[in-house]
């Protein structure tokens, strides 16, 4: 398991540096430019708003999406389009082992973007003396937008997965996983608008999230573990499907 | 996990393998016993490559069953490739990994690898651990994977057309490799080639694949010591009748008759010479390349 570990993480460490990258990115430039508004304007300084930590966070974790994204059409893809699975899969690992070791290597990262971007606003955050307290209705919208970037983390990398697991292309993944997330939003919007179901969209949109990319994420295990991938290339392609 | 006894390193029964309307493997019963080099040629698209894959697991057979060592290729192939050692067509070893990474990420998943045995091949195949794969040429990657298909001393050797592509230089260091690496040690050895001299060189028997169907399996000596091309000149020129028994494949132009005899003896010359009024007939010995260049003639031209 270790040797599958260290060759997923080589496979995706441009990936995991552009993570690396787009989580403190965020956090460096709003400390940057809050210090040079505080120096050069003479205002306030601005870490004593909560604000300032809560949209950086948000900031951070919404552009994480994409890392999450291209983590998961990333994940059976990549080594399917240089043909390096052909390889794979005449070395004596079980098809199981490889869906792990991917598995952890994207479910880490994941875990690392959220686990710095909440222990920043949970732990260090509270160490500056705030200059007002934010209230109830103003924190019950940012927990929402919590659960929004949450459920579209995890519905773009579970479906980038799935894609990941019938495609040869990781690019092609990648992008479909957003199409999964556009389509949510449309056929949500769409029963708001045609069936009057009113503020359906923002009542449904964090759960359908979460359980179309859960279910994503293990129909395409079930997919690599089956080798279902050429039956789908030639349902897609229109061949007859390998008997 | 305990090898299942067995006598026979690969056997397959019934083996078929359906892609869409066509049959790649049709009803295919070949035994390999242990320690014996088998040649598996036929044709492109005859199903040499589809059976090879079924044989490693990496292709679910549509009917029949693959058991490699007792092992079964579908539900044991995690066991199977642990003793087996493949080397394919095309290498799609990591190109981003060195030499040295390829064989450190490979050590780990084999049960039996040998370090001292691995150390002996990179000094033999002259590989720089340090290099890239993606830096190697096509003869340099080649023996990588030779040297990863027999590093953890697998008890059975499958070469899935491993010389195709290669230069002749690269070829022959490639089997001299093949050679010492595995003569040194008793395996059984399976070897896909269009190669035929290579296959001559390595193979005790051989193995015909047609169409997906096995049509002749017989030792290498047998099947050359047995088969001769006749080269008959016709007295009065008229198109011969029924050639002798065994004829594979047969020519006739002008007033010479050309014809390859499978189970060739003295009398088939005896049975010619009495039947036909012939000026001259000359028996020729064949190379396996001849014997399966006319094998599949006769075999097109019947069809």
């Amino acid at each position: 398991m270790r040797s599958l570990l260290w060759k997923d993480y080589r496979i995706n460490r441009l990936l995991l540096i552009f993570g690396l990258v787009v989580c403190f990115g965020p956090w460096i430039l709003a400390s940057v430019w809050g210090d040079f508004l505080s120096v050069r304007m003479n205002d306030e300084a601005p870490w004593r708003a909560p604000g300032f930590w809560i949209s950086t966070c948000i900031f951070s974790l919404g552009l994480s999406v994409f890392t999450l994204a291209m983590l998961g059409g990333n994940a059976i893809a990549a080594e399917r389009a240089d043909r390096s699975a052909e390889f794979l899969a005449y070395l004596p690992v079980a098809r199981w082992s490889v869906i792990v070791s991917k598995s952890l290597i994207a479910i880490a990262a994941g875990a690392a973007i959220w686990g710095v971007n909440l222990f920043i606003l949970f732990f260090v955050a509270p160490r500056f003396e705030f200059s007002y307290i934010p209230d109830e209705d103003t924190i019950a919208r940012v927990r929402m937008m919590f659960a929004v970037c949450a459920a579209v983390s995890v519905l773009v990398f579970g479906s980038g997965w799935f894609w990941s697991s019938v495609l040869a292309s990781h690019g092609l993944a990648t992008g479909m996983s957003f199409v999964v997330l556009a389509a949510v939003i449309g056929v949500l919007l769409a029963l708001e608008f045609v069936c009057g179901w009113e503020r359906f969209l923002e009542t449904w949109f964090v759960s359908v999230c979460a359980v179309t990319g859960i279910g994503g994420y293990f129909a395409g295990c079930a997919c690599y573990l089956h080798g279902l991938e050429d039956a789908f290339k030639d349902l897609l392609y229109g061949r007859k499907a390998t008997a | 996990m305990t090898t299942p006894s067995t006598t026979y390193a690969i056997e397959t029964v019934g083996l078929s393998k359906r892609y869409g309307p066509k049959d790649a493997v049709s009803d295919l019963t070949l035994r390999i016993p242990r320690g014996g080099a088998f040649g598996f040629i036929g044709p492109n698209g005859a199903g040499k490559s589809t059976t090879i894959k079924m044989l490693m697991g990496l292709a679910r057979p549509t009917a029949g069953e693959a058991r490699v060592l007792g092992f079964d290729s579908v539900r044991d192939c995690v066991a199977v490739k642990q003793r087996v050692g493949y080397v394919p067509e095309l290498h799609f070893i990591y190109r981003w990994m060195r030499v040295s990474e390829v064989i450190a990420f490979c050590r780990p998943l084999y049960e039996n690898w040998n370090d001292r045995f691995c150390a002996d091949l990179l000094q033999l195949f002259e590989l720089n651990l340090q290099q890239k794969v993606k830096q190697l040429s096509k003869g340099m990657v080649a023996k990588l994977a030779l040297l990863l298909a027999v590093a953890h001393e697998p008890e059975v050797l499958i070469l899935d057309e491993p010389t195709s592509g290669l230069d002749p230089v690269g070829r022959e260091e490639f089997l001299d490799g093949v050679m010492r690496t595995v003569c040194e040690r008793e395996r059984t050895i399976l070897f896909s080639s269009h190669a035929l001299s290579d296959v001559q060189r390595i193979a005790d028997t051989i193995g015909l694949i047609f169409e997906g169907r096995l049509i002749d399996h017989c030792r290498t000596e047998d099947l050359l010591s047995a088969t001769k091309r006749i080269r008959a000149v016709l007295s009065d020129g008229c198109v011969p009748g029924p050639p002798p028994v065994g004829t594979i494949w047969q020519r006739v132009q002008n007033r010479e008759w050309l014809m390859t005899v499978r189970g060739f003896s003295p009398s088939t010359v005896e049975y010619l010479r009495t039947k036909y009024s012939l000026d001259n007939v000359e028996v020729i010995d064949l190379g396996l390349e001849d014997v399966f260049k006319d094998l599949i003639k006769g075999r097109k031209a019947t069809a």
